[in-house]
C-alpha cells in the first residue's frame, strides 16, 4: 500500500488514514466518550409481544437516590413517531406494545448500577392482545392487527409485477422446477452496539454524538418525534464500529435527546448491551419464497413466478423498500420473458426487521440461484453454461421489466470463472474426499442495483476548502461505518489536487459542519458523494490555478500545475506555496461546494406509484459470480467451506485493497448467513440474544478468499466505479447450497444450512422411506 | 482498594473497587478507550489486553486480579511514535475496516508472535479464533500477522499521540460503583481458610470465565468473592508414580503447554485444544471446568475415560472422590461448604492406548459442544479391541458412560462394522435434551455417529508421528 505522505492515483491501494488512528486505539468512536458529569440512560422494555399499555408506574424508580429522570410517552411533546417511509414506531410506547423490545419507559441515573436497579423498579400494566408471528397468518382476515390505522391491515407493502405473459408463460415451457425457500433472520452483530451521548444546553438545543449511518435523516426524525425545530438538533457521527444497515435509522437518538432535554447541562450516555442490541435492534428480514422457473429444452429461460413474504416485524423500518428491492432482483441477472412477481412486507409481533447489507437481495438470490441449479440438473446442463446462456447484456429487459442501461460485466465474470482453477479442478476436488466426507463445488451469479430508485432524490453536497495553512479540508456528510469510503474520498481529492493524502483533512459528518449527503447505504455512498466531490475538487483546482497565475503575473493559467504543497508555473519552475495562497485568499475564494443528484430510471415498467416510491426500478447494477468449495461431514452434517472465490463487476476499482476488503467481509457475512446465523424467535421472544448462542463465523470458519474484479468502467460512475458494498453478500448462500447439493445430492431450501438440517437431509437421502 | 500495577509501562496506584471489571477501569476510569467492549461475556475478544505480556479478556477480569501485574493496552503497544510492526502491518494490509476489533486483534497477535515468531496461516487463524471480526472476513488480518515482520516498513504515527494519551487520562471521569463487593486473593491455604470462615457466603472462583458472565447477568449476587488464582499449590502439575496430579487452578493453556499432559494424556489435550478460544483457555482452569459441571464441559468426557478422580480439601481435612461421584448433575457437585477442589488425579493410561476426542459444535472455535465423544481404546496383539472406554458429553445431564456398549465392543475387530453394529443401542441409551443449539434427535444421532470415526482415526494413529489432536489445523490443511 502507498503511504499517505506521497501522492496517490486512482487505482492504487492507498493507506486508509483512519486505519492509523484505529490501530492505535485512538480513534474516538461514539462509545468512547465519557465526558465530565456523565449520566447514564436506559430503557425499560416490554418483554411481551403484543398488548395495550394501560399504565406505567414510575414512582418507585424515581425515588431511588441518584435517579435523575424517569420518562414515559407522556413526557414527549412531538409526534412520538419515528420511521423513514411510514412513521409508525414510537420513541416510547404510548398505547400499544408491538414487540418484546418496545421501550416503555426511559430512566436517567448517575451510574449504571443505579440505572439497572431503577429499571427493575418500573412496573407497567398491560392488557395482553393476541399476537401474530407468522407473516402468512398475519395476512388472514381474522388476524390481529398491529396498526389498526393502516389501510392495508398487516400488509405494510404489497406489489405485483407482471412482465410478458406472466404466469401464462409457463404454458410453453418444456421444463419447470419449483421450490419453497425459507431465509433466516440475520443479526448485524456489529461489534460496537447501538450507543451515543447527548447534551442539551439551557436554551433547549441538543447535540447528539451517535453511532449512525444517517445523521441528517436522524436530525429530522428526532426533531419531529420530540416536537423540536430541526435547528434545535445537532447530530455528530463519528466512524461507526460496524453498522451494515443496522444503524440506518433511529436507534438511541430520540431517547438520548429526550433524556438530555430533561437533564439540561449534563451529558447523557446510552449504550445498549449486546443482549439489548439483539432485543431492540433491527435484523435482516426473514423471508418465505415460492419459486417456479421454466425453460425450453435448450436451457433458455422462459417463465418465472415468485411469491415473497418478508416478515417486517412491528414497524416500517424500510420494510417496504426491502420487499421492493427483493422483488426487483427476484429473477436474478437473466433474460426471462414471462414473469409474475408478488411481494409483501408483513407486520408481525416479531423483532423489528430492517435494512441489512443486501437489503432483500440475499433472500431472493438464495432462492433464484438455487432454482438455476435445480433447472440445470433437470436439463442435465452445466450450471455455468445455463447461466452464460441467459446472462443479461446491456440493453436487455431484466425479469422485472426494466431496461438495463448501465454497464454489465456478468458475462465477463462467468468467462473468468470458467477458466479459474477452482472451477476447472472441481472433479479432482470431489474425488479428494476422505471417509465419511463428500466434496462439492457450487456457483451463483447475482446483480445488485444501486441507489434510492426513481423518486427519492439520491443526492450529496460535497465541499472542499483550501485552508490557510495550505492543507485542504474535505467535508463529507456521509458516514464511514468501516467500509473505507472516507479514505476513498481523500484518495480522489488527493489525485485531483495532486497532493499527498496527509495534506488533506477529512471533516466527518456533523449536521452543523457538513452538508447533507444522504445515508451510508444502498451501495450508493461512494457513487453519489464522489460524484459531488470530483467536480468540487476540479473547480477548486481551476480556481487556485487561476488565482496563482494572477499572483505570478502569468497570462495562461494552463501553464500552472498543482504540486504537493504548492502551485508551480511549469515554464519557469517558480512555485507559490499553498499556505501562502491559503492565507491570501478569503474563505469564499478558496471554498467550493458541489451538489450532485444521481441519475434515476425514467422508464415506468410498473404503473404502481407506491412501488416507484419504494425504489423500483434502479438504473445501475453491479454484478458478481461466486464459487464455493465445500466439504460435508456425513457423520455430523457439518459443512465446511474449503475455498471461496468471488469475481465482481463493480466498475473501475479506486482502491484495490478497500475493494477486496468489502468483498471478503461480505462473503464472510454471507457464509454466516448461509451456514450458521439465525436469530431464533419463539413467540416473539429471542432465544439467541448473545454472542454465545448467536453463531458468528470465527477465523476458523472462513476459508481462504480469492477476490477478483473485471474492471469495466461505468459511464455515470465517479472515475467509472459502481457500488461494491453489498453485492458480496448476495451470492454466498446459494453458492454454498449449490455446493452442498453437488457434494452429496441433497437440496436444502431452508437456510441456514446447519449441520442438523444437513444431517437430517442426508438421513432422508439414505433412507427415503423414513419420515 | 489501592491497586498497584503497571499500565503501559507506568507504575500506577489506583483507588478502585476490587470488584470493578478491568474493562471499565481502563475505559472509564483511566480513559484508555482503545480497549473496546463488544459483548461483555468473553465471546468477541474486542476487550483483549496484555497482562504480563499474555492476552487476557478485560471484560472477564476484576480489577483486583491486576495487583502487581504489568498491563499493556493498545495505547501502550508502540513504545515510540512509530507504530509497532504489527500495527504497521495491519495498516498496510488493509486489515482495519471499522476498527472496533482491531485493538484486540493486534494485542492477540502480539502475544502470538512473542510465543512463536513465525506462525503459519493455520496457526494464526487458531490464535485469533477468539476475536470476532465482522468486517474483514479475517483474510487481511491473517495476511497482516503473517507478514508483520518482513513486509512492513514502519508507518509514521498519527499526529499527537503522546499528548492525546495524557489528555485522555485527565479527561476520564469514573462513575463509581455502589455495590462494592469485597474480593480476596489469598496467597496461602491458611489464609484461604480464614477468609472462608470470615465470609461463609463468599463465592470462590478461579479463572472467572463463567463467574463474571453470571455476575453480569445478575444470575448470582454473592456478598464477597474469593479468587484462588494466587494459591501456588493449586498450580502444580506433577507425576506421582502411577498418576498425574493436576492443580485445580491450572489453566487449560498451561496444560496444553505441558508435555506431560500432551504426551501422556492426548485425549485430554485434544479436548483442551477445542475448548472455547485461546483467551478462554488461558483464563479458564481445569478445576473451574469441573466445578461448573456443565453437561457441555469439554474436559469432562476425557477425564471420565481417563478414570480421573478429584482431591477435595477443607480446613478440616481432605477426601478423594471419583469424577462420577463428584459431579452429581448439571451444575451441581459434591463440594461441601468450605471445601475446595484442590487437584485432579489422573491415573496413567495404559501405554499405547489410542486416545481420541471429537467435539461437534456450531462453529470451529468459541463453540459450546452439541455432542462430544472421548474414547480410550487398548488393542490386543491381534488388533482387536481389548479394552474400550467411551464417554459422551452434552447428551445427558452430565458425562454419559455406556458400560454395556463398552462390553459389547470388547474383543471385536476395529472396523466400521463393529461400531455400526452398536449404533442402535447407543441411540437407545442416550437421552439428550433439545435446546437452542440443537435438537435431541440430532444430538443422539450425531453422538452415535461419532463412533464411526474411530476406525479411521485409529488407522491414522497407527501411521507414524502425527501431532496429537490438531484436528482443526489438519482439516484446514486438507482444505
Amino acid at each position: 500500500m502507498t503511504d499517505n505522505d506521497r501522492t496517490v492515483a486512482i487505482g492504487e491501494s492507498m493507506i486508509r488514514p483512519d486505519a492509523l488512528t484505529k490501530v492505535r486505539g485512538e480513534e474516538r468512536f461514539a462509545v468512547d466518550h465519557y465526558p465530565s458529569g456523565l449520566l447514564w440512560a436506559g430503557v425499560k422494555r416490554a418483554g411481551i409481544p403484543h398488548g395495550h399499555l394501560l399504565s406505567v408506574v414510575t414512582d418507585e424508580a424515581a425515588k431511588i437516590p441518584g435517579v435523575c429522570a424517569v420518562l414515559t410517552a407522556a413526557d414527549i411533546n412531538g409526534t412520538n413517531r419515528q420511521g423513514v417511509i411510514r412513521k409508525d414506531q414510537p420513541v416510547l410506547v404510548d398505547e400499544r406494545i408491538r414487540h418484546c423490545g418496545d421501550p416503555v419507559a426511559l430512566v436517567v441515573a448517575e451510574t449504571q448500577e443505579i440505572l439497572a436497579v431503577a429499571l427493575e423498579q418500573i412496573r407497567f400494566e398491560v392488557e395482553p392482545l393476541e399476537p401474530v408471528f407468522d407473516p402468512c397468518a398475519a395476512l388472514r382476515s381474522d388476524a390481529p392487527l398491529l396498526h389498526p390505522d393502516h389501510p392495508d391491515g398487516n400488509a405494510l407493502f404489497t406489489a405485483h409485477i407482471t412482465v410478458g405473459a406472466g404466469e401464462n408463460g409457463f404454458a410453453d415451457c418444456a421444463e419447470m422446477v419449483e421450490g419453497e425457500f425459507d431465509l433466516p433472520r440475520q443479526a448485524h452483530a456489529f461489534l460496537e452496539t447501538e450507543n451515543g451521548w447527548a447534551r442539551a444546553d439551557n436554551d433547549g438545543r441538543v447535540e447528539i454524538t451517535v453511532s449512525t449511518q444517517t445523521p441528517f435523516r436522524d436530525r429530522s426524525e428526532v426533531a419531529e418525534a420530540l416536537g423540536l425545530s430541526v435547528d434545535r438538533v445537532r447530530i455528530i457521527a463519528p466512524y461507526c464500529g460496524g453498522a451494515f444497515g443496522g444503524k440506518d435509522g433511529i436507534t438511541v437518538q430520540s431517547l438520548l435527546a429526550l433524556a438530555a432535554l430533561h437533564c439540561p447541562g449534563r451529558p447523557v450516555k446510552m449504550w445498549w448491551r449486546r443482549e439489548e442490541s439483539f432485543l431492540a435492534g433491527v435484523k435482516r428480514h426473514p423471508a418465505r419464497l415460492l419459486y417456479r422457473l421454466g425453460a425450453d429444452r435448450s436451457g433458455t429461460l422462459a417463465a418465472l413466478s415468485v411469491e415473497a413474504w418478508f416478515d417486517t416485524g412491528p414497524y416500517d423500518h424500510l420494510g417496504g423498500v426491502v420487499a421492493a428491492l427483493g422483488i426487483e432482483h427476484a429473477g436474478g441477472p437473466y433474460r426471462i420473458p414471462h414473469v409474475d412477481l408478488k411481494t409483501r412486507a408483513v407486520y408481525t409481533n416479531n423483532p423489528v426487521s430492517g435494512a441489512f447489507r443486501g437489503f432483500g437481495v440475499p433472500q431472493v438470490a438464495a432462492a433464484m440461484e438455487s432454482m438455476m441449479d435445480l433447472l440445470a440438473r433437470r436439463l442435465q446442463l452445466c450450471p455455468l453454461e445455463l447461466r452464460r446462456r441467459n446472462a443479461l447484456v446491456r440493453g436487455d429487459h431484466c425479469p422485472a421489466g426494466s431496461t438495463r442501461q448501465g454497464s454489465i460485466g456478468l458475462t465477463a465474470c462467468l468467462d473468468r470463472l470458467a477458466t479459474h482453477p477452482l472451477w476447472t479442478t472441481r472433479e479432482q476436488w470431489r474425488a479428494a474426499a476422505g471417509p465419511h466426507r463428500s466434496h462439492g463445488t457450487g456457483i451463483a451469479a447475482v446483480a445488485h442495483g444501486m441507489g434510492y430508485g426513481p423518486l427519492v432524490p439520491d443526492t450529496a453536497t460535497a465541499a472542499i476548502e483550501l485552508l490557510p495553512d495550505g492543507r485542504f479540508s474535505v467535508q463529507a456528510g456521509v458516514v464511514d461505518m468501516g467500509q473505507g469510503n472516507a479514505a476513498t474520498y481523500l484518495q480522489m481529492a488527493a489525485d485531483i489536487l495532486n497532493q499527498p493524502p496527509d495534506r488533506l483533512l477529512l471533516i466527518l459528518p456533523d449536521t452543523d459542519r457538513t452538508f447533507p449527503c444522504g445515508s451510508s447505504s444502498a451501495s450508493r455512498t461512494t457513487f453519489t458523494y464522489a460524484n459531488a466531490l470530483i467536480p468540487a475538487a476540479r473547480k477548486l483546482r481551476e480556481l487556485l490555478l487561476a488565482r496563482a497565475s494572477e499572483m505570478m503575473l502569468v497570462q495562461d493559467h494552463r501553464e500552472m500545475l498543482l504540486v504537493p504543497g504548492a502551485v508551480r508555473h511549469l515554464p519557469s519552475g517558480r512555485d507559490i506555496e499553498l499556505a501562502r495562497l491559503g492565507s491570501l485568499l478569503s474563505r469564499d475564494e478558496r471554498f467550493v461546494s458541489h451538489h450532485y443528484r444521481a441519475p434515476a430510471a425514467r422508464e415506468t415498467p410498473s404503473d404502481n406509484s407506491n412501488l416507484r416510491l419504494h425504489g423500483f426500478p434502479h438504473l445501475i447494477f453491479s454484478h458478481a459470480v461466486h464459487l464455493a468449495r465445500v466439504e460435508v461431514d456425513e457423520l455430523t452434517g457439518r459443512v465446511s467451506v474449503a475455498a471461496y472465490l468471488s469475481i465482481s463487476d463493480c466498475g473501475r476499482i479506486i482502491n484495490p485493497v478497500v475493494f477486496s476488503g468489502q468483498q471478503e467481509g461480505a462473503v464472510a457475512q454471507g457464509i454466516g448467513y448461509a451456514l450458521c446465523e439465525d436469530v431464533l424467535v419463539d413467540r416473539g421472544q429471542i432465544r439467541t440474544a448473545d454472542l454465545a448462542t448467536y453463531i458468528l463465523p470465527t477465523s476458523l470458519d472462513v476459508p481462504p478468499l480469492e477476490t477478483l474484479a473485471v474492471s469495466l468502467s461505468e459511464h455515470d460512475g465517479p472515475f467509472g466505479l459502481k457500488g461494491a458494498g453489498e453485492i458480496g453478500i448476495d451470492a454466498p448462500a446459494p453458492a454454498l447450497a449449490n455446493a452442498v447439493e453437488d457434494a452429496c445430492s441433497i437440496r436444502l431450501t431452508r437456510f441456514p444450512l446447519t449441520a442438523e438440517r444437513v444431517l437430517g437431509a442426508l438421513t432422508e437421502r439414505n433412507n427415503p422411506r423414513r419420515s | 482498594m489501592k491497586l498497584s500495577c503497571s499500565i503501559n509501562g507506568v507504575a500506577r496506584t489506583i483507588d478502585v473497587s476490587a470488584n470493578r471489571r478491568t474493562v471499565d477501569l481502563l475505559r472509564e476510569d483511566l480513559g484508555l478507550t482503545g480497549t473496546k467492549e463488544g459483548c461483555g461475556t468473553g465471546e468477541c475478544g474486542a476487550c483483549t489486553i496484555l497482562v504480563d505480556g499474555r492476552s487476557r479478556l478485560s471484560c472477564l477480569m476484576l480489577a483486583g486480579q491486576l495487583e502487581g501485574r504489568r498491563i499493556t493496552t493498545i495505547e501502550g503497544l508502540a513504545e515510540t511514535e512509530q507504530l509497532h510492526p504489527l500495527q504497521s502491518s495491519f495498516v498496510r494490509h488493509g486489515a482495519v475496516q471499522c476498527g472496533f476489533c482491531t485493538p484486540g486483534m493486534v494485542l492477540t497477535a502480539t502475544d502470538l508472535l512473542d510465543q512463536q515468531p513465525h506462525p503459519d496461516r493455520s496457526e494464526i487463524a487458531r490464535a485469533i479464533s477468539g476475536n470476532i471480526c465482522r468486517c474483514t472476513g479475517y483474510q487481511k488480518i491473517i495476511d497482516a500477522i503473517e507478514y508483520a515482520d518482513n513486509h512492513s516498513p514502519p508507518v509514521a504515527a498519527a499526529p499527537t499521540p503522546a499528548q492525546s494519551r495524557q489528555q485522555r487520562v485527565e479527561q476520564a471521569h469514573p462513575t463509581q460503583t455502589i455495590t462494592d463487593r469485597p474480593v480476596f486473593f489469598p496467597e496461602s491455604i491458611d489464609q484461604l481458610w480464614r477468609l472462608i470462615a470470615a465470609h461463609p457466603d463468599a463465592r470462590l472462583f478461579c479463572g472467572g470465565t463463567d463467574l463474571l458472565v453470571w455476575l453480569r447477568a445478575r444470575r448470582v449476587d454473592p456478598p464477597a468473592l474469593i479468587g484462588l488464582e494466587r494459591l501456588d499449590e493449586l498450580h502444580t502439575i506433577a507425576a506421582t508414580g502411577d498418576a498425574i496430579r493436576i492443580g485445580a487452578a491450572t489453566s487449560h493453556a498451561e496444560l496444553l503447554a505441558n508435555p506431560l499432559i500432551t504426551e501422556t494424556l492426548p485425549v485430554l489435550a485434544q479436548a483442551l485444544q477445542q475448548l472455547g478460544s485461546p483467551h478462554i483457555r488461558r483464563m479458564g482452569t481445569i478445576g473451574g471446568n469441573l466445578v461448573t459441571a456443565s453437561p457441555a464441559g469439554d474436559t469432562l468426557p476425557p477425564l471420565s475415560v481417563l478414570d480421573a478422580s478429584v482431591d477435595l480439601v477443607s480446613a478440616d481435612g481432605s477426601r478423594i472422590l471419583s469424577l462420577t461421584d463428584f459431579i452429581s448433575g448439571p451444575g451441581t457437585t459434591a463440594l461441601l461448604p468450605g471445601e475446595i477442589l484442590r487437584s485432579v488425579i489422573v491415573p496413567l493410561p495404559p501405554p499405547k492406548a489410542f486416545h481420541h476426542f471429537e467435539k461437534v459444535g456450531l462453529r470451529s472455535a468459541l463453540a459450546c459442544s452439541v455432542a462430544s465423544l472421548a474414547a480410550l481404546i487398548e488393542r490386543a496383539q491381534d488388533g482387536t479391541i481389548r479394552q474400550v472406554r467411551l464417554a459422551w458429553g452434552s447428551v445427558g445431564p452430565t458425562v454419559t458412560r455406556l458400560p454395556e456398549i463398552e462390553a459389547a465392543l470388547r474383543g471385536e475387530s476395529l472396523n466400521e462394522t463393529t461400531f455400526a453394529a452398536v449404533l442402535p443401542a447407543v441411540h437407545q441409551a442416550l437421552s439428550p435434551i433439545s435446546d437452542v443449539r440443537a435438537g435431541a434427535d440430532y444430538r443422539r444421532q450425531v453422538a452415535a455417529n461419532l463412533l464411526l470415526r474411530l476406525p479411521e482415526m485409529l488407522s491414522e494413529s497407527s501411521a507414524p508421528a502425527q501431532r496429537p489432536a490438531d484436528t482443526v489445523a489438519a482439516s484446514r490443511r486438507l482444505a
